[in-house]
């Protein structure tokens, strides 16, 4: 079975190191490595990680009240501050840039000058990552014992003491562990660096972007993937140095009278989620002359004379149907691997995480070309590479502390491996899978930078590139009306799969 | 045995009556336009022109690069002077002088000289200018630099009205160019990734000054007659950009593919240009009414291909460097 687990880890290894291979072999000069290290680099770098940072310092701030709020309440709020999850993962940069924009033209926040300043790239990237670090700290706050607490009030000590002294420490593995996910998106962040920050900032990603498509120097893009991965994957190795002390049970935490404040702050974080999101969707409803309610741009995404141009209903089952298969591969994946867990694996998979997305495109579009992979193969390769990661660190506590006392007795029983999981596992892990299966197919649905550096709209038309290009040859209107519909689906999924699972608490 | 002859007559019926196959890399938003205006000239040939939209000239030229054991297109339409010498560099492409080239406007200059490209179509840059918010516009590049945060740009590494709009002010500024855009950096309020989210944020009153094109007014006679987006050439001279159909290098050059390029400099086919790409046509045609709203400079500036090959990279990175700064 270790002999399996090693196949399956350099199956995945391969996947993805194998694309970067055959690319640098035709295009990468060894030189073009040495030479990106001057003054700019530096520059490159630094900011690269004072953004990250910051943005990470922020969103954590910003998170711990509403995660204090919806670890010790199960009401309407903690439920809607919980679903801003599917923010981070779904919500489409170019949708939080309109929003932005509307939003930085009104003469308050004019005032404040958030636009196209490092202000806004902060604030941006705290309305995408702060649903992490919400998710990551209410589920660590459920990981600790109820007795620790009891015990720590016996004694005499004051809620404020117990935050600092008991909760904050073991908070720390999770606290730790969101810090570095969202470090790894801020680091490798584009769309908001460009649309919202501006030209006066660059990180290594927009360096890896701009010298794909302008100087066409693939060689020092490739270096710079290269970089970009080294700093990423020696982040993430010392994130792993907290996995060693995370508390792995959860317990069913009694409900906690919160201050008002707590209440406040918790309703602020859920307006300052929603409202950049309905601000998006609303604007699509908003006739673009008059200012009145419309649907017009709407309809008009269904028409057929729309559609030989911008083709919605063929875009809409390709990623449908890439985003499902996707998903469901990914889910088996990442179950295997979970299965079989041992320290190196954690490596492996977070290995993908500091891969550059155009650059990772651009090597999959040249397999494409060489060996004439079909493109539905390989984009379904491309997304997988970046799908296990997101749904090992969904999939990774259920799978891992799952009861295997149970799984004995099957085995006792005389159960094979598959009447073990369809009768055992399966029923008791239905709601990750779904759950899972939603985000990661979210997330591909809405994937734009793979499929834009593929540049494969005419042969395999997403929902992505299709909205991207109605927004370029400036049907604007019904690329936001696009966008809203999209958002509107993947609201749907969720809350459709959190109700489902809140019936089966019942 | 019959059976299995007639299914390889009817194979071989399919095979001989089946259209050659010509495939065409194109700007994105070309499309449309360009399936409409070679239907003759696929009924003519008996083929079948394949159009395949890329985001812009970049991206084409990228592709190219990354095709070039496996070319796939035949041909490629779109080149701008840049992105033409950088495929030219990377032996993409084999030279065609066409015969129709000799048909070019008075006014039009070829855009390769060795014929590595055939001009496709051709048009003026230029400031456009929201006159309700500007009563009194600038008329040249110095009374800009006066003003403070008005004008919309473009990212010159990621558009091509962006690229063209810096190799305008260094065929204007020589060896200063970088002087200037010092003093322009405080006018500026916004760098887009394109042209088009430039334009909505014009729209949307974000600043009443863009990097746009000379057409911009003869688009809006055709469309709404009239607008309240205005042009203005800046007194310092004109510049035009230049866009190009040529020959992807293949182990054989279809003949099909020359014919494609001839006919695009059909009179035919070039009568299509203005009221579709909104440039004006490489050659002598008639121009349609509205073009009388098109904004001529009495005089034009350029940068040579042989410049733009030795310098476009350490240009952009001392543009950015100045942005950045």
């Amino acid at each position: 079975m270790k002999r399996k687990l090693k196949l399956l880890e350099l199956t995945y290894l391969g996947i993805w190191i194998i694309p970067f291979i055959i690319f640098a072999k035709d295009f990468f000069v060894l030189n073009d490595f040495l030479s990106i290290f001057d003054k700019d680099l530096f520059k490159l770098i630094q900011f690269t990680f004072k953004q990250s940072f910051y943005s990470t310092l922020f969103a954590f701030l910003c998170g711990i009240i509403p995660a204090i709020y919806i670890a010790y309440n199960k009401n309407l709020l903690s439920r809607f501050i919980e679903s801003t999850i599917f923010i981070p993962f779904f919500f489409p940069v170019v949708s939080t840039i309109i929003s932005f924009t509307i939003l930085g033209n009104f003469d308050f926040f004019k005032k404040i000058g958030f636009l196209y300043s490092f202000k806004g790239i902060i604030i941006a990237n705290i309305f995408y990552n702060t649903p992490i670090f919400v998710k990551y700290i209410s589920d660590g706050l459920k990981k600790i014992s109820p007795n620790i607490i009891e015990m720590g009030e016996i004694d005499g000590a004051s809620s404020i003491k117990i935050l600092t002294s008991i909760k904050l420490p073991l908070l720390l593995p999770s606290i730790l562990k969101a810090s570095f996910l969202v470090f790894s998106y801020c680091f490798t962040s584009f769309g908001v660096i460009l649309g919202i920050g501006g030209i006066g900032f660059s990180t290594i990603e927009v360096e890896i972007a701009t010298t794909l498509f302008s100087s066409f120097n693939f060689s020092k893009a490739f270096a710079l993937g290269i970089l970009q991965f080294i700093l990423l994957f020696s982040v993430n190795y010392f994130s792993e140095l907290a996995e060693t002390h995370q508390l792995q049970d959860e317990y069913e935490l009694k409900k906690e009278k919160v201050s008002i404040y707590t209440q406040i702050i918790s309703v602020l974080y859920l307006i300052f989620e929603y409202s950049i999101v309905l601000i998006s969707i609303i604007f699509a409803f908003v006739d673009k002359s008059t200012g009145k309610f419309t649907l017009k741009y709407f309809l008009k995404l269904f028409t057929r004379e729309f559609n030989d141009s911008y083709p919605i209903y063929k875009a809409f089952l390709n990623s449908s149907i890439i985003s499902g298969i996707t998903a469901l591969l990914t889910i088996i994946f990442v179950y295997f691997f979970l299965k079989k867990y041992s320290k190196s694996t954690n490596y492996v998979v977070l290995s993908s995480l500091g891969i550059s997305s155009a650059f990772l495109g651009i090597c999959l579009i040249y397999m494409n070309i060489l060996f004439n992979i079909p493109l539905f193969l390989i984009l379904i390769l491309g997304y997988f590479m970046i799908t296990v990661p997101i749904a090992y660190s969904y999939m990774y506590h259920p799978l891992r502390t799952f009861d295997k006392s149970l799984i004995e007795a099957g085995k006792l029983d005389g159960a094979n491996s598959v009447n073990i999981f369809f009768n055992i596992e399966f029923p008791l892990l239905k709601n990750i899978f779904i759950g899972t299966f939603i985000q990661i197919f979210a997330i591909i649905f809405a994937e734009f930078t793979i499929s834009y550096t593929m540049q494969i709209k005419d042969f395999l038309p997403t929902m992505s590139t299709v909205n991207y290009d109605m927004s370029s040859n400036r049907h604007f209107a019904e690329s936001t009306a696009l966008g809203a519909l999209n958002t509107l689906i993947i609201i749907s999924l969720f809350i459709l799969a959190n109700l489902k699972s809140k019936k089966e608490e019942l | 045995m019959k059976k299995y002859l007639s299914i390889l007559f009817v194979l071989l019926l399919t095979n001989l009556f089946a259209k050659e196959e010509l495939i065409v890399y194109i700007p994105g938003g070309y499309g449309t336009w360009l399936e409409k205006a070679t239907v003759s000239f696929e009924k003519k040939n008996n083929v079948d022109v394949k159009f395949i939209e890329f985001d812009g000239a970049a991206t084409i030229v990228s592709r190219l690069i990354l095709e070039k054991k496996n070319p796939k297109a035949d041909v490629v339409i779109g080149l701008t002077q840049s992105t033409l010498v950088t495929a030219k560099k990377n032996n993409l492409l084999t030279p065609f002088k066409p015969v129709n080239s000799k048909n070019l406007r008075k006014d039009a200059q070829p855009i390769d000289n060795a014929y590595y490209a055939s001009l496709f179509d051709y048009g003026g840059l230029a400031i456009i200018y929201d006159s309700t918010k500007l009563k009194n516009p600038p008329k040249s590049f110095a009374d800009i630099t006066k003003m403070k945060k008005v004008l919309i740009i473009q990212d010159p590494r990621t558009s091509s009205t962006g690229q063209d709009f810096l190799l305008w002010t260094i065929a204007l500024y020589g060896n200063k160019w970088q002087d200037f855009w010092k003093q322009l950096k405080p006018s500026i309020k916004v760098v887009t990734q394109d042209w088009g989210e430039g334009f909505d944020k014009l729209l949307a009153g974000e600043a009443p000054l863009m990097v746009s094109y000379a057409s911009n007014e003869a688009y809006s006679y055709e469309y709404y007659g009239g607008t309240k987006i205005l042009t203005l050439i800046p007194k310092e001279g004109g510049y035009q950009q230049k866009e190009g159909t040529a020959l992807v290098t293949k182990k054989t050059t279809k003949k099909l593919a020359k014919d494609f390029i001839e006919f695009t400099l059909s009179n035919e086919f070039q009568s299509t240009v203005p009221l579709n790409n909104w440039m004006l046509p490489a050659t002598n045609v008639k121009l349609p009414k509205s073009f009388d709203h098109y904004k001529h400079s009495s005089k034009y500036v350029s940068v040579s291909n042989n410049d733009i090959d030795k310098n476009m990279e350490k240009w952009l990175k001392e543009w950015a460097t100045i942005m950045k700064e």
